[in-house]
């Protein structure tokens, strides 16, 4: 029983998803656009950590470039869910949208760290904030 | 001095135990999702433990005996076998989270790959068990493991509103769209954490390696007392500092660098460097303990020499098991699978195998043939027996939980 259920488990992460219709596929797309916001929420503690001199250049670097890892793999586990409807196809296209927006920022976050560059790191706080709110107004407005 | 190092086994046994990769994920990722909610389920985790140490320590001091060694001879071989089962391939899983642990606390100061460092850390922790002296070891580790204290401070030095934590904590309510059965998984996954087999057995074999004797059973409360409350402490303080920092901003717990976030913003690079010295020394102290445990328990059950309180040649077969488990858990996490992962589903398979280890406990330290007139008071076998349900409720429920819920997606 416990062997069957841990390679259930670890075997799991490789299906491609799928979606029972409009209403599961609407919650998969919620929760990605979830899981894209901890991330982006994460690199703005980071950048606020780095803002206020209160950590390593390594640790934030590690610490950003996770984020970005959760972020994508969230994504691209979206799209591998086959769309139900052609409503759907819109909704895909909307998360890769505000997706590719946060994740192109915490990229940027994490070239800036690892170059050093504080003040583009701190440029992108507001960015990052803006993309936070809009991850969570799309989540409030898709939210079954 | 010898009094403070005397709690030191109690001290390494909770840290290892309770502070342990599973632990510091568990605490912040059910902090950062239900604040509080959970906090009646690390104070009942460590109730559980101070029962169940308590009886595995006065079992080894009054007997001169290991508790899984004593399992086998009173309750015989097939039930000896399923709880070895059962606790090996939990302990195995659980030493391969606490080497990725090592590894995962170094990748963070040094922002180098943890695959690069598993090998080193594998490597480190057989040196250790291999030259250095038992009591060398709980002591350093032991102390070193202290520095999760900035956990704690943290918390404080946060300033929260006690009065509105201590409301949360004890009226648990769910936020909206959080369903009951996600709650009660990570409810076993943090009892499963608090009650992980290999701290019993570490803890009566770490006796034994010290030749407690009935003399050393104020020695044997003392570190229950005083080492496994602190660990629980400790837990809180994870669960809080989370709740803190990373629940008004909805972050979900996925990796270890977002542990420490709330340390880092709260006390700067000193708070951070501290942090990352007890990640380090409380996740190596417990692959210590699990690769030590994986040793005591095989070889109590086939009755071969084991410990570090004789030459490595006189126990072979025992240095060899440790070896040979060591390598397996590098191997599993060198491989693909998702180190924070394996450590979360070690949790959940550590409640499973609870009853196996638990049950046997409080059968021998009832039999006054080991016991003589040190067997369990009436308390510590009612609580005792309150203890078993819970635990059978939470080995039953854990894996269909686990399915329902894809493990608290």
């Amino acid at each position: 029983m416990v062997a069957i259920a841990m390679a259930a488990l670890l075997t799991s992460g490789a299906c491609v998803g799928s979606a029972r219709g409009e209403g599961d596929y609407q919650k998969k797309a919620v929760a990605t656009t979830e899981h894209v916001r901890s991330s982006v929420r994460t690199v703005q503690l980071a950048i606020q950590a780095a803002d206020e001199d209160d950590a390593f250049g390594p640790f934030l670097s590690r610490v950003i470039s996770q984020a970005e890892d959760d972020a994508g793999s969230a994504v691209n586990g979206f799209d591998t869910i086959q769309p139900p409807t052609d409503t759907s196809d819109q909704l895909r296209d909307d998360v890769d949208q505000i997706a590719a927006d946060s994740l192109d920022l915490i990229a940027a976050a994490r070239i800036a760290i690892r170059r050093g560059d504080l003040e583009g790191l701190a440029g992108l706080a507001d960015l990052l904030a803006q993309a936070g709110d809009n991850l969570e107004q799309f989540g409030q407005d898709h939210h079954a | 001095m010898k009094k403070v190092f005397a709690v030191t086994l109690g001290i390494l046994t909770a840290i290892g135990g309770f502070v342990d990769i599973g632990d510091i994920v568990a605490n912040a990722a059910v902090g950062a999702r239900y604040k509080w909610a959970l906090a009646w389920v690390v104070v009942v985790g460590v109730i559980g433990i101070v029962l169940f140490a308590e009886m595995a320590g006065r079992v080894a001091a009054v007997s001169g005996r290991a508790v899984f060694d004593l399992i086998r001879e009173r309750l015989g071989p097939r039930f000896a076998l399923a709880n070895l089962i059962g606790s090996f391939f939990v302990n195995l899983m659980t030493l391969t989270a606490e080497i990725a642990g090592v590894a995962l606390a170094l990748e963070l100061a040094t922002d180098v790959n943890y695959l690069l460092w598993l090998p080193v850390c594998a490597f480190a922790v057989w040196l250790v068990i291999w030259r250095v002296k038992f009591e060398t070891m709980e002591d350093v580790f032991g102390i070193v493991g202290l520095a999760m204290i900035v956990v704690a401070v943290t918390v404080w030095r946060a300033g929260p509103d006690w009065g509105s934590m201590f409301h949360e904590a004890s009226h648990p309510s769910l936020n909206s769209g959080e369903g009951l059965p996600t709650y009660f998984y990570y409810a076993i996954a943090l009892f499963g954490a608090a009650m992980t087999p290999y701290e019993v057995f570490f803890f009566s074999s770490g006796a034994v390696e010290e030749h407690w004797t009935r003399a050393d059973l104020f020695v044997n409360r003392a570190n229950v007392y005083i080492g496994f409350p602190l660990g629980g402490l400790l837990s809180l303080a994870l669960m809080s500092a989370a709740a803190l920092t990373l629940a008004p901003l909805d972050i979900t717990v996925e990796h270890l660098g977002q542990v420490a976030l709330p340390t880092t913003l709260t006390l700067g690079k000193l708070g951070l460097a501290t942090l990352l010295i007890g990640f380090f020394a409380a996740t190596f102290g417990a692959a210590l303990e699990t690769a030590l445990s994986a040793g005591y328990t095989i070889a109590q059950y086939f009755g071969w020499q084991w410990g570090k309180f004789v030459r490595p040649r006189e126990a072979a077969r025992f240095h060899t098991v440790v070896l040979a488990t060591i390598v397996v858990a590098a191997i599993i996490g060198l491989s693909s699978v998702d180190p924070i992962k394996v450590t979360e589903y070690s949790l959940i398979f550590s409640a499973v195998a609870l009853p196996l280890t638990y049950i046997p406990i409080l059968v021998v330290a009832n039999d006054p043939g080991y016991m003589g007139t040190k067997v369990n008071s009436r308390f510590s076998n009612a609580l005792g027996s309150v203890y078993l349900v819970i635990i059978l409720v939470a080995a039953l429920a854990a894996i269909p939980l686990m399915l329902a819920t894809k493990a608290g997606a």
